[in-house]
């Protein structure tokens, strides 16, 4: 691997021969072109500003915080547990694993253990989140580029995962359904034939995505040796998930830092080599089939049992101790009033989100709130790459690269 | 603490894989490393607190000699009334060559590394070196960090604000920025106002 000093970070490595080559350029002076912030292909509220001359871009600024709300700040006036209801509000394509990721930082934290039930159960709903991610980027890649289609088709799927959701948390999006210690409540009755249903659709639907995209002209056309990143390149600019596993590093945290005990799960991570839009898109497709793998594995072993933590200090007593038992009720009052305090210390917790490392480093000072939560979100780590993927690429390939980045703008700007 | 022989989950494996370079580190910028805490086989990530004017030396140290390519996070903590009152924290991790190489699972003897490394630096002077030169993608995060606790990066080439509007005023989350509003005092109500000062509630 080659020394970042010695890398060129802005320069795109060399390109394939394209059947159209791009106009000469015939004025001297660039042009400055304003891109978004409401442009409908910057997915969310991005502004980018293009030098361009002719059709090919020079330079490019990334201009971000349009959505930023302050939610590290809000983290620190919440107890633990309302900081569920946060996390998962930032990235709202992923919400499930933000939750996870949090949890798990204060569950460190606590030093608590968690039952298999729930370790399972965030399994299971993980991987299909993952699914529902990767399906809202590959419905709105394709139709960034003129497949309108391909949405409807790839919506159809993501709803009956969204149904499955708001089974569990009773929301669609933001089910704050992970809670430390263990689970929210008890899975609903048929979940395990709900999510049976959905792992029996999801390969020929995603045959059926293939089938509509993987040979198809135009998407090659596009997406082929556009938008181009190296490895080297990519681990610089601290770019993680599919789009660095589309370089060829295979580096994904659920083998390399194993969380949820995946360690115990048989599943491979696809990775390709070009490093192109056309090399994410084979990677998320290839995830998606690697998660239906996981989940099904997941669901064979969902064991019965408790979902949360016996540890009253950290879980409520549940409501029939109440009635005949003084110290569930002075729990249950602790509990709802100061929240738990876990000790002094700090923790960075990560986890392989759909658009790659999603970070929690909690710092406790022994409070019932947090004295500080970063969230380190793989979109705002990701978006930094965007300039070195079209710089002297087609202006028109600044949507195929926006697209295939998969930048989630409420987890860019927090 | 009790440390525990040996480390049991992955996640304390991986941890305690990397106390050697910590141990490493330590013995190279011994005087500018102030404490160090090894994780105690495997509970925690291997942590260093180094002198502010020796980061970038340590950063390229762990890049270059103990193969630590991905810098993960910057952020800051603001421990108001403590001095040194910001502790900037960096968290550093190493992609085994396997895995760079493109197999999925890091050989036993190989596995993935996490490091972090925190910089104090005084409320009356919080300028910290930048680590751009060595990680290109602390570009961002230094601004992020600039922006929400006014921690400066000295020879960053870029230092704006990258989430505040531009003529935002203060540095939302330092601990004395108030959450929505600073709380009028009144006769009645000062006192209980005053004694929470300098750290603003709401």
């Amino acid at each position: 691997m080659k020394p970042v000093d010695e890398l060129d970070l802005l320069q795109p490595p060399p390109a394939p021969a394209r059947a159209v080559a791009p106009a000469e350029p015939v004025v001297d002076a660039p042009m400055v072109l304003n891109i978004g912030p409401h442009h409908p292909s910057t997915h969310g509220v991005l502004r980018v500003i293009a030098e361009v001359d002719g059709e090919t871009v020079l330079s490019l600024t990334p201009d971000i915080g349009y959505l930023h709300t302050g939610i590290e700040k809000t983290f620190e006036h919440k107890t633990y547990v309302k900081g569920c209801t946060l996390a998962p509000r930032m990235g709202y394509l992923s919400p499930l694993h933000n939750e996870l990721a949090y949890v798990l930082a204060v569950e460190r934290l606590l030093g608590v253990d968690v039952p298999d039930r729930a370790t399972v159960t965030r399994v299971i709903l993980c991987e299909l989140d993952r699914v529902a991610s990767h399906l809202v980027c590959l419905g709105i890649h394709a139709l960034d580029l003129g497949a309108s289609s391909m949405m409807l088709y790839a919506f159809r799927e993501r709803e009956l995962i969204l149904d499955l959701v708001e089974m569990t948390g009773g929301q669609r999006m933001f089910p704050s359904y992970f809670r430390p210690g263990g689970l929210a409540c008890d899975l609903p009755d048929g979940f395990r034939e709900a999510v049976a249903e959905i792992l029996r659709r999801l390969p020929p639907a995603i045959d059926e995505y293939e089938t509509l995209l993987t040979g198809n002209a135009f998407w090659r056309e596009r997406t082929v040796g556009v938008a181009r990143i190296t490895a080297d390149q990519a681990v610089a600019w601290g770019v993680t998930g599919p789009i660095l596993r589309a370089t060829g590093v295979a580096y994904d945290l659920r083998k390399a830092v194993p969380y949820c005990g995946y360690e115990t799960y048989d599943f491979a991570v696809p990775t390709a080599t070009a490093g192109d839009a056309y090399a994410r898109y084979l990677v998320r497709i290839g995830e998606m089939r690697e998660a239906v793998k996981i989940a099904s594995q997941a669901l064979d072993r969902l064991p019965g049992g408790p979902w949360i933590t016996a540890d009253r200090k950290v879980a409520p007593p549940p409501k029939h101790e109440l009635y005949d038992s003084m110290e569930a009720v002075i729990h249950h009052f602790k509990l709802w009033t100061e929240g738990f305090k876990p000790p002094p210390g700090e923790v960075y917790a990560g986890v392989e989100a759909p658009r790659g490392e999603m970070g929690m480093y909690v710092v406790s000072d022994g409070s019932g709130k947090p004295w500080r939560v970063h969230m380190r979100s793989p979109s705002f780590t990701n978006l930094q790459a965007l300039e070195t993927m079209v710089r002297g690429g087609l202006i028109a390939d600044l949507v195929t690269a926006v697209a295939s980045l998969d930048p989630v703008l409420g987890e860019v700007d927090r | 603490m009790n440390p525990s022989p040996t480390p049991t989950t992955p996640l304390a494996r991986v941890h305690a894989a990397a106390a050697a370079d910590l141990t490493a580190l330590v013995e190279r910028f011994g005087a500018a490393v102030a404490a160090h805490d090894d994780g105690g086989a495997g509970a925690r990530e291997p942590t260093a607190v180094v002198d502010r004017a020796a980061i970038a030396d340590v950063a390229r140290f762990l890049r270059d000699e103990r193969g630590y390519q991905l810098l993960r996070s910057v952020t800051a903590v603001d421990y108001l009334r403590v001095e040194p009152r910001f502790q900037v924290v960096y968290h550093f991790a190493r992609i085994p060559a396997a895995v760079m190489a493109g197999q999925a699972a890091p050989p036993p003897d190989d596995p993935a590394r996490l490091l972090c490394v925190k910089v104090p630096a005084p409320g009356d002077d919080p300028v910290v070196p930048t680590l751009t030169a060595v990680y290109p993608t602390a570009n961002w995060h230094e601004r992020e960090t600039y922006d929400l606790f006014g921690i400066e990066f000295a020879g960053h080439p870029d230092l704006r604000r990258i989430l505040m509007p531009a003529d935002y005023d203060g540095f939302p989350l330092r601990k004395d920025h108030p959450l929505r509003y600073e709380e009028i005092a009144f006769t009645f109500n000062q006192e209980a106002i005053y004694r929470q000062k300098p750290q603003a509630k709401e």
